[in-house]
């Protein structure tokens, strides 16, 4: 996979689980666009929900937003949020797969 | 004392078979069972209350349970074990509080006033009404949401059988009975408990908890923290139809005693 | 008839507590009046942590030996064996109280006994080992089974004490303590109780530790309510007790009050399972039922806040504080979380003692942690560096709960018992302690 294939396969993955694991079940993980907010006007998440992502991504991205400041700016759509992931695993010497 | 205050509106009895309400569903799409049993609870009994609406500050929750959201308490402690430190699900944990219930309640019915949770192993749905009769005769509101909910666990049902050689006689299920300041009866007399410390083998198993009064009636040996808020609301239902005079309920086991009493509607209106 | 019944004074005629700040009244009330910080690492005593946040515990048997030597002598020893730590925090904070009105365990049990305590996870089931055994398919031992049914606290006192009346443990999570005593003075009012034991306990504990670091809302380092650079709360742990009577009962058997819980309020959010309403709306709502409750003009000299240091709250509790008092009223704002951190369950309770004692006192020291306070915030509160000269015998004590809950307690003190009561001495081996 080529580094463009993989930022898509991570976006689809977290589609999966912000739908999933936040329990938006009338949601189907495709119909979020990729550059919505994911907050207020966007998906509806709430301050909860920002908190649960945290910890959703330090579980299965090995990934630490250490405070909201942090996470606000990878919060704001599903787009950030991947890049986000991939910067913080690049700079930790890792690579996203 | 007759008082005009406690009118029981409408009362309902719930189990997990109970559809939780349609328009509830987004808001409701972090909760548990302890809480969709008490929301569907209430649900129920304030659409049979008929009640007209009441202004939010006039309208309080009273949720008495004794064992709250076990199951939610043990999937945080599974999160915390699991994941490890600093990683337990923010959502479990906050869902794990006993007040949980009570927190969704005044923001799906529009209550601000206030909202109280009891945490009792003896008869916490009767603490729970006798609170909100309190606030009613005080005047602070005009509508109370009175609330028991059980949902127990797989790992208590287990120690109870293992304690006790038999398995525990209780299922998932919530009681609700809307009070309002007006109405026509049947009207919510008087409570009083009395308590006395008991070991904790007879909370879980209430060795020799009796009851007696109008209509009052359960399976042989069912005996569980919310029995007693299931068999008032059923002498309730029952007696009202064609009764008139007073219900007098009164409850024995080896942590108290207590006595409910309710007027019908048609001696007080005459 | 029911104004009347409003009308009825209720004292408080005992106080104990127990916090990181100190065992016992006078010691915390020292630790107040010095802002005497006592927050440190997890101690080994209380659960395996690696995480770097603080807390304010209190010492590793929960129990003070002179709480325990009475309750021995007087009390089932069965019941006293499998005491919860949150139940040991209370029975501390309880026998103080009864100590401090006069009274002994025998003089308790000729009177019909209220006991109203608030918690949030001294009644719940927290025991790791035991739950891993089970989801694992084994058989443990059901003991801690037994301990979490004894381990509701009010009903754990009557059965200790052979008292009898109403029990009821009061979930309101972190307004517990004060709901708790709110609702004991209604059963004093209506007559259903002669006396009443009411406040607040909660031992620490690594769920709700662990709980709120996910919840991103523990600081690093000593929480600062009210500070523009606030980072969240501090965990504590701890009890807080009252001895209520109606006046005429504590006149007639001559025990002086300290005080009088003048007014409650609590009202709801309604608004979001977490947050608070960004406008402090319930309590707001809170605040005005305390205030009508207590029937007549008064004049604030104290506002005791919830101030637990995260973001949210203070902006929250300050936003309503503005709506009722106005943006420049000269009222002391003031947290004491800074000195005990945030006990939960025990907070109200312990802070509505504290304000009392300030009203006694006549002074308030500003809040500890806050040196430079946040201008954003509602109202002004009055930073570490800072004491003020209290205007009236009239206080608040408040707070706000996850679940959109507010409770507020409006109090009055009463002049000073003559002589001064002396300062309980801190033992040495207690400070070692903490």
């Amino acid at each position: 996979m080529d580094i463009s294939e993989k930022m898509d396969d991570l976006k689809t993955k977290l589609k999966e689980m912000v739908v999933h694991d936040l329990k938006l079940s009338e949601l189907k993980p495709a119909d979020i666009d990729d550059d919505a907010p994911l907050f207020e006007e966007g998906l509806g998440l709430d301050s909860l929900d920002a908190v649960e992502l945290v910890v959703l991504i330090q579980k299965h991205f090995n990934v630490q937003i250490k405070d909201m400041e942090e996470g606000k700016k990878a919060f704001a759509s599903i787009n950030a949020l991947a890049q986000y992931i991939s910067d913080q695993l690049r700079s930790s010497g890792h690579e996203l797969t | 004392m007759i008082n005009r205050f406690c009118n029981i509106s409408g009362t309902a009895i719930v189990d997990r078979e109970t559809p939780v309400p349609e328009q509830f569903v987004r808001h409701l799409r972090r909760a548990d069972d302890f809480i969709n049993l008490a929301v569907s609870a209430t649900a129920r009994a304030l659409e049979l209350s008929g009640g007209t609406d009441v202004e939010p500050v006039k309208q309080g929750v009273f949720v008495g349970t004794a064992f709250g959201p076990l199951e939610t308490n043990f999937s945080s402690l599974g999160s915390l074990v699991d994941e490890g430190e600093g990683q337990m699900s923010p959502t479990l944990f906050s869902h794990s509080v006993l007040n949980s219930a009570a927190g969704y309640i005044s923001q799906l019915f529009n209550c601000h006033g206030p909202a109280l949770t009891i945490t009792s192993y003896g008869w916490p749905f009767l603490y729970a009404l006798q609170e909100a009769r309190q606030a009613l005769i005080n005047g602070g509101i005009s509508r109370a949401f009175v609330i028991g909910a059980e949902i127990y666990s797989a790992l208590l049902a287990d120690a109870y059988e293992r304690l006790f050689d038999s398995p525990p006689t209780w299922s998932p299920s919530a009681v609700a009975w809307v009070l309002d300041i007006q109405g026509n009866g049947p009207f919510l007399k008087e409570i009083r408990i009395t308590e006395r410390g008991a070991l904790p083998d007879n909370y879980l198993c209430r060795a020799n908890e009796t009851w007696h009064g109008s209509g009052l009636s359960a399976k042989k040996g069912h005996l569980n923290p919310l029995t007693h808020a299931e068999v008032m609301t059923r002498a309730l239902n029952k007696a009202t139809k064609h009764d008139q005079g007073e219900l007098v309920w009164s409850f024995n086991a080896s942590f108290g005693e207590a006595e409910v009493s309710v007027y019908l509607g048609r001696s007080f209106s005459e | 008839m029911i104004r009347d019944l409003n009308k009825k004074n209720v004292a408080i005629t005992g106080m104990g507590c127990i916090s990181g700040a100190g065992i016992g009244v006078a010691a915390n009330r020292q630790a107040l009046s010095h802002g005497i910080v006592r927050c440190g690492p997890v101690p080994e005593w209380l659960f395996d942590n690696s995480l770097p946040y603080p807390v304010f515990a209190t010492f590793a048997e929960g129990m003070t030996e002179a709480a325990r030597q009475q309750l021995a002598a007087h009390c089932s020893g069965s019941v006293l064996s499998r005491m919860s730590r949150t139940t040991l925090l209370a029975c501390s904070a309880v026998m103080e109280a009864v100590n401090d009105a006069g009274l002994t365990i025998t003089d308790l049990r000729s009177k019909r006994v209220g006991i109203a305590i608030g918690t949030t996870v001294g009644c719940t089931f927290h025991n790791e080992k035991y739950y891993m055994e089970w989801r694992h398919g084994l058989c443990p031992d059901t003991e801690p089974v037994t301990r979490y049914m004894a381990g509701n606290p009010a009903q754990t006192l009557h059965a200790l004490f052979r008292t009898e009346g109403p029990a009821v443990v009061v979930t309101n999570a972190c307004a517990s303590g004060t709901d708790a005593v709110g609702l004991a003075r209604q059963w004093l009012t209506a007559g259903m109780c002669d006396l009443a034991i009411a406040g607040g306990a909660d031992g620490l504990s690594r769920v709700a530790y662990n709980g709120f670091v996910g919840l991103m809302l523990t600081d690093r380092a000593a929480c600062r309510p009210f500070s523009r650079d606030r980072e969240g709360l501090n965990l504590g742990e701890g009890a807080g007790i009252m001895v209520l009577e109606c006046e005429e009962t504590a006149v007639a058997e001559q025990r002086d009050p300290l005080g009088w819980v003048r007014g409650y309020g609590t009202a709801a959010d309604g608004y979001h399972p977490t947050a608070p309403h960004p406008e402090g709306l319930g309590l707001q709502e809170a605040l005005r039922r305390a205030l009508i409750d207590v029937g007549g003009e008064i004049e604030i000299g104290l506002v005791n806040c919830h101030g637990t240091g995260t973001r949210a709250n203070d902006a929250a509790e300050t936003a309503g504080l503005c709506k009722i008092f106005g943006p420049d009223t000269s009222i002391p704002f003031v947290s004491t979380k800074g000195i005990t951190g945030h006990t939960l369950g025990a907070a109200g309770a312990i802070e509505a003692i504290f304000t009392l004692l300030a009203l006694r006192e006549g002074e308030t020291r500003g809040t500890a942690g806050c040196v430079e306070v946040d201008e954003k915030l509602g109202v002004s509160p009055l930073p570490e560096q800072r004491t003020r000269a209290l205007c009236s015998k009239w206080g608040i004590s408040e707070s706000l709960a996850f679940g959109g809950g507010n409770g507020v307690l409006v109090l009055e003190a009463a002049r000073k018992r003559s002589p001064a009561p002396q300062l309980r001495a801190i033992r040495a081996s207690d400070i070692g302690r903490l």
